[in-house]
């Protein structure tokens, strides 16, 4: 208990550090995942509709997948040294793989006959994009953006490592300093904010599956 | 000209990597106005022919013109919002609700919301669905019911022809049936011209005013269904109408066309009545089951108007 209000009394006595590394960390982890939406979700539906270049673009995104996130930013950490940038471009990658898979599965599992009537009934290419395939891809693929939210957060605790800063940075110097209430400043805040982001997405694809009810 | 709905011109399809073509050099007129089934077995060309004509599919040759107008000389997409497309999955929207479905078309076209508002409650009583349910989706209706969407967003443009690619074929006989009687009352009201592939012989006998029979890529016969029936061009179109079944042939006659005109004879109480549009099939039945020396044929206004024996319903080769 005493850790807790130990925690309380450093955010209390830090505010300005803590709020900065909150910014960090939502800043980093909000850009990570839009930079991964604009490359994944057109890359998803280029995808979906070439079948040839499905293969060599799932097996290397899938491949990504593998590798442990810790062992992206430490691999990044020589090609483009420390802070942000870094911690941004290793975090992307991670937020890749569930965005692109979705947007992938989203698009392929529209009912051919769904598309065949669309065209029959005269809508254009890209009036089909806009008013069937994009809603009816919409509950998966926002499934993958969830999926990648959850984990950039929580994984943007790790891009203190490599000086990107952020709520991680706490955790570090408690371990480091072996002070249980120092890490607990970013640990709880980084836990909320992974179970609200996952609250938040839910609460949009309900919305966007209420068809399906 | 002016009569003729589509015209296929020494219309061919060959598909890349095929090594005959599909549909060959193929020559048709279909009037304004009339209901014409194609029947064939699988991989005859029926499709092939059907979906070339809002160009779903690309003909390697040929014209195909629909009133007179060469159907390349438009933007694809103009040329499908003018043409009903009606096929056998449905393929509702299943993100839209029923009203927003059968909106398409009014929806692509601009028009003014109170006219596609009217034009869908119109629809929906045309295709017997309840009013209540505008606002309910796909997936809550069964699947007659959906097709019945399927035809009501087909007709949302008021096209004056309407392609069907056995919009029947998934449902249920009982259902079917009903299908296919509203939909020739439909048909009939409103004068569409309709292209219906089918591979059910019993289904394109019944809708068709006309009758293509398809096999291999060509056109075996196209007549109506009672002369195709009574004449087969080929042995192949013979075995597949099973022309020489005689109940089916009485099925396509109808009374009025085979009676003898009654003169002023008193007709006893006894003898049973019949329709003058029932079939001589159910002519035959009724004749067998009252063991009758004849029946008397009466008109709507149950005026006795003929009398029919048994030697009306002989058929000398069908005629």
């Amino acid at each position: 208990m005493n850790a807790f209000v130990g925690a309380y009394e450093y955010v209390l006595a830090n505010s300005d550090r803590f709020w900065e590394a909150v910014k960090v960390h939502l800043s980093i982890s909000f850009y990570a995942l839009l930079i991964a939406i604009v490359i994944c979700v057109p890359l998803g539906i280029v995808c979906a509709k070439k079948q040839w270049l499905t293969g060599p673009i799932m097996g290397l995104f899938n491949s990504l997948r593998v590798i442990p996130s810790l062992a992206v930013l430490i691999i990044i950490l020589p090609i483009m040294g420390t802070g942000f940038a870094p911690a941004l471009v290793a975090l992307t990658l991670l937020a890749c793989p569930p965005i692109l898979i979705n947007t992938y599965m989203g698009f392929r599992g529209i009912e051919p006959a769904i598309i065949e009537a669309a065209s029959g009934l005269g809508m254009g290419e890209r009036m089909i994009m806009r008013k069937i395939e994009l809603p009816l891809a919409a509950p998966l693929l926002l499934s993958g953006i969830k999926t990648s939210a959850v984990e950039v957060i929580a994984s943007a605790t790790l891009a203190a490592f490599i000086g990107g800063g952020g709520l991680g940075t706490f955790i570090i110097n408690g371990l480091g300093m072996y002070k249980f209430s120092l890490l607990l400043v970013g640990a709880l805040p980084v836990a909320l904010l992974a179970i609200l982001s996952e609250i938040g997405f839910s609460g949009i694809e309900r919305l966007v599956t209420k068809y399906q009810r | 000209m002016s009569n003729e709905a589509i015209i296929f011109k020494q219309v061919s399809k060959t598909f890349p990597k095929a090594g005959k073509p599909s549909v060959n050099e193929t020559s048709l007129n279909i009037p304004q106005g009339s209901f014409v089934t194609i029947l064939g077995a699988s991989g005859c060309g029926k499709t092939t022919l059907l979906k070339m004509v809002n160009r779903i599919i690309e003909p390697t040759a040929g014209t195909i013109s629909i009133f007179g107008k060469d159907i390349r000389s438009m933007p694809v997409t103009e040329l499908r919002q003018s043409i009903g497309y009606v096929i056998q999955q449905v393929g509702l929207f299943p993100h839209l609700t029923i009203e927003q479905n059968i909106a398409t078309v009014p929806d692509i076209l601009g028009w003014e919301r109170k006219k596609t508002a009217e034009r869908i409650d119109y629809l929906m009583d045309l295709v017997h669905l309840p009013e209540n349910y505008k606002k309910l989706y796909p997936r809550q209706l069964s699947g007659g019911q959906q097709q019945r969407v399927g035809i009501a967003r087909a007709m949302a443009g008021d096209p004056a022809i309407l392609l069907m690619d056995e919009p029947f074929g998934a449902i249920d006989a009982i259902t079917r049936t009903k299908l296919q009687d509203d939909f020739k009352q439909i048909q009939r009201e409103l004068g569409k011209t309709v292209l219906f592939v089918t591979h059910d012989v019993e289904e394109a006998m019944k809708l068709g005013d006309r009758m293509i029979v398809m096999n291999e890529g060509t056109i075996q016969q196209y007549d109506t269904p009672l002369a195709i029936m009574s004449n087969p061009s080929n042995s192949f179109v013979s075995r597949l109408i099973q022309a020489d079944d005689l109940f089916q042939q009485l099925h396509l006659i109808r009374a009025e066309e085979r009676m003898i005109a009654l003169t002023d004879e008193a007709v006893a109480d006894d003898i049973p009545r019949v329709k003058a549009s029932e079939s001589l099939k159910s002519v035959l039945q009724t004749l067998l089951q009252q063991n009758a020396p004849y029946v008397v044929v009466e008109n709507d206004k149950q005026e006795l108007i003929g009398r029919l024996t048994l030697q009306q319903l002989k058929l000398q080769n069908g005629r």
